[in-house]
C-alpha cells in the first residue's frame, strides 16, 4: 500500500491526537489507577508519538521528492540569468575596446609614434581579454 | 580640423538630445527591485529551522527511548540535506535577481566618460554638449537593457519559484515542521507531568522539574514562532515575484516601487525575529 504525503499528514496527526487523549486520561485519573497502569499508559502514548514523528518524517520526505522538477527548473533560470550578467558585463567591454579604438586614431592623427604603439598594445589587449 | 559642418552638428546635437530624452523615458530604477531582491535573499537564508526539524528526534530521545529515533535521525539527516539544497536554490535565484538589477552590473559611466573624452582630444567638431549627450545615452541605453533581462529572468522564473513557495515547500514547514514541534511539546508536557506525578521526589526537585518544563516548552514556543517567522518570509518573497512578475514591463511604476519597498521593510522585521528565536 503507498501511502501520500497529505495521508502521511493526517495519520501523524490523529497518532498525536490519540497520544494527547491518552495522556489526558492519565493524567485526570491518575490517582484512581495503579501505578502499572499509570505507567503503561505513559508508555502507550510515548509510543504513539513516536509512530507520529516517524510519519512526519514519510510526510516531508514525499514532499521533497515532489519539490524536485521546480527547483531544476529554477536552477535553470539562474544559470540563464548568469549568461544574461555575462553579456551586460561583455557590452562595458565593447565599450573599452572601441575607446582604446578612438584612443588609437587619436595618436595617428597626433603623429605620435610612442603612444601608436602603446595604443595598439592597449587595443589587442582590449580585443584579447576574455569575458 | 574640421569635420562638420556648423549645419551638421546642430542636426547631430539635436538628433543626440531626442535619443537621450526618449531613451531616458525607457529606463527604469531598479533600487526597488535591488533592495527587495537582496533582503528575500538576507532572509531565506535563515534555514536554521531545517537543523531544527532535522535535530527533532535527537531531542526526543531525552523523554522517550526507542530504537526508532535513530532510524529517524539519519533519514532526517538526508532530508536536511535536500531541503537545504532547495532553500539554497531560491536564495541563489535571489543573489543573481540583486546582481542583475546592481548599479555595478552596468556602471559603464567610467568607459564612456573615457570614450567621450577621446572623441573631444580627436577635434572632430562636435561640440561638448553633444558629447555629453552620446555619453549620457550610452549608459542610459545600457540601463534599458539592464531592465528587459530582469524583466526577462523575473518572467522565466516566476512559475517555479510560487511552486516551490507556495507548494512544497511551505506546506513543509507549515504542516511537518508545525506537527513536529507540536509532538515535541506533548512529549515535553507528558515526560514532566509523569515524573512530577510519580511522587517520591522531594519540594524542591519538583521546584526544580517545573522550572525545567517551563524551560523546555520556552525553547518550544521561540521555535514555533521561527517558523511563523519563516512561513512570513516565504509569503512576503512571494508577493514581491508575483508583483514583479506582474509589473515586469513596467519596473519604474510608482506603485511597484512602493509595495516592494515596504515587503522589504516587511522582510527585515521577519529577520530580526528569526536572529531571536
Amino acid at each position: 500500500m503507498t501511502v501520500t504525503k497529505d495521508q502521511a499528514r493526517e495519520i501523524a496527526e490523529a497518532f498525536r491526537k490519540s497520544a494527547k487523549v491518552v495522556i489526558k486520561y492519565r493524567e485526570d485519573n491518575f490517582q484512581k489507577i495503579s501505578p502499572a497502569e499509570y505507567e503503561l499508559l505513559h508508555e502507550s502514548s510515548n509510543t504513539l508519538l513516536s509512530v507520529s514523528s516517524f510519519i512526519t518524517t514519510v510526510a516531508v520526505g514525499l514532499a521533497i521528492d515532489a519539490m524536485e522538477n521546480p527547483a531544476t527548473e529554477l536552477k535553470n533560470v539562474i544559470g540563464l540569468a548568469q549568461e544574461k550578467i555575462k553579456k551586460i558585463q561583455s557590452v562595458g567591454r565593447i565599450i573599452r575596446c572601441v575607446s582604446s579604438l578612438v584612443d588609437l586614431a587619436s595618436c595617428i592623427i597626433a603623429k605620435d609614434p610612442a603612444a601608436i604603439v602603446t595604443s595598439v598594445a592597449n587595443l589587442n589587449k582590449q580585443m584579447t581579454e576574455k569575458a | 580640423m574640421r569635420f562638420m559642418t556648423q549645419g551638421k552638428r546642430w542636426l547631430l546635437t539635436i538628433t543626440a538630445s531626442c535619443i537621450v530624452m526618449f531613451a531616458a523615458s525607457c529606463t527604469n530604477n531598479l533600487t526597488a527591485v535591488r533592495e527587495w531582491s537582496k533582503t528575500s535573499l538576507e532572509a531565506t537564508q535563515y534555514n536554521e529551522l531545517v537543523d531544527t526539524y532535522a535535530d527533532t528526534p535527537a531531542r526526543l530521545k531525552r523523554y522517550h527511548n526507542s530504537g526508532l529515533w535513530d532510524v529517524q535521525i539519519a533519514m532526517r539527516m538526508k532530508q536536511a540535506e535536500a531541503l537545504k539544497q532547495i532553500l539554497s536554490v531560491v536564495t541563489d535565484y535571489m543573489g543573481a535577481l540583486t546582481t542583475l538589477s546592481a548599479d555595478g552590473t552596468v556602471a559603464y559611466s567610467k568607459d564612456v566618460n573615457t570614450l567621450t573624452d577621446r572623441i573631444r582630444k580627436l577635434d572632430t567638431g562636435i561640440s561638448g554638449n553633444t558629447l555629453g549627450a552620446v555619453g549620457s545615452l550610452g549608459n542610459t541605453l545600457l540601463k534599458a537593457y539592464q531592465s528587459k533581462q530582469v524583466a526577462n529572468i523575473v518572467g522565466e522564473a516566476n512559475d517555479p519559484l510560487q511552486a516551490i513557495l507556495k507548494g512544497e515547500l511551505r506546506e513543509i514547514i507549515n504542516r511537518d515542521f508545525r506537527a513536529d514541534l507540536e509532538t515535541e511539546k506533548v512529549y515535553i508536557g507528558s515526560y514532566y507531568d509523569h515524573l512530577l506525578n510519580k511522587g517520591h521526589t522531594s519540594e524542591a526537585a519538583k521546584v526544580a522539574l517545573m522550572e525545567w518544563k517551563e524551560m523546555r516548552l520556552e525553547q518550544n514556543a521561540r521555535r514555533m514562532q521561527a517558523v511563523a517567522a519563516y512561513l512570513k518570509v516565504l509569503d512576503k518573497v512571494s508577493e514581491g515575484h508575483q508583483k514583479l512578475y506582474e509589473n515586469r514591463k513596467q519596473l519604474d511604476k510608482k506603485t511597484l516601487i512602493k509595495d516592494l519597498f515596504s515587503l522589504a521593510n516587511e522582510l527585515r522585521q521577519q529577520i530580526k525575529i528569526l536572529t531571536q528565536s
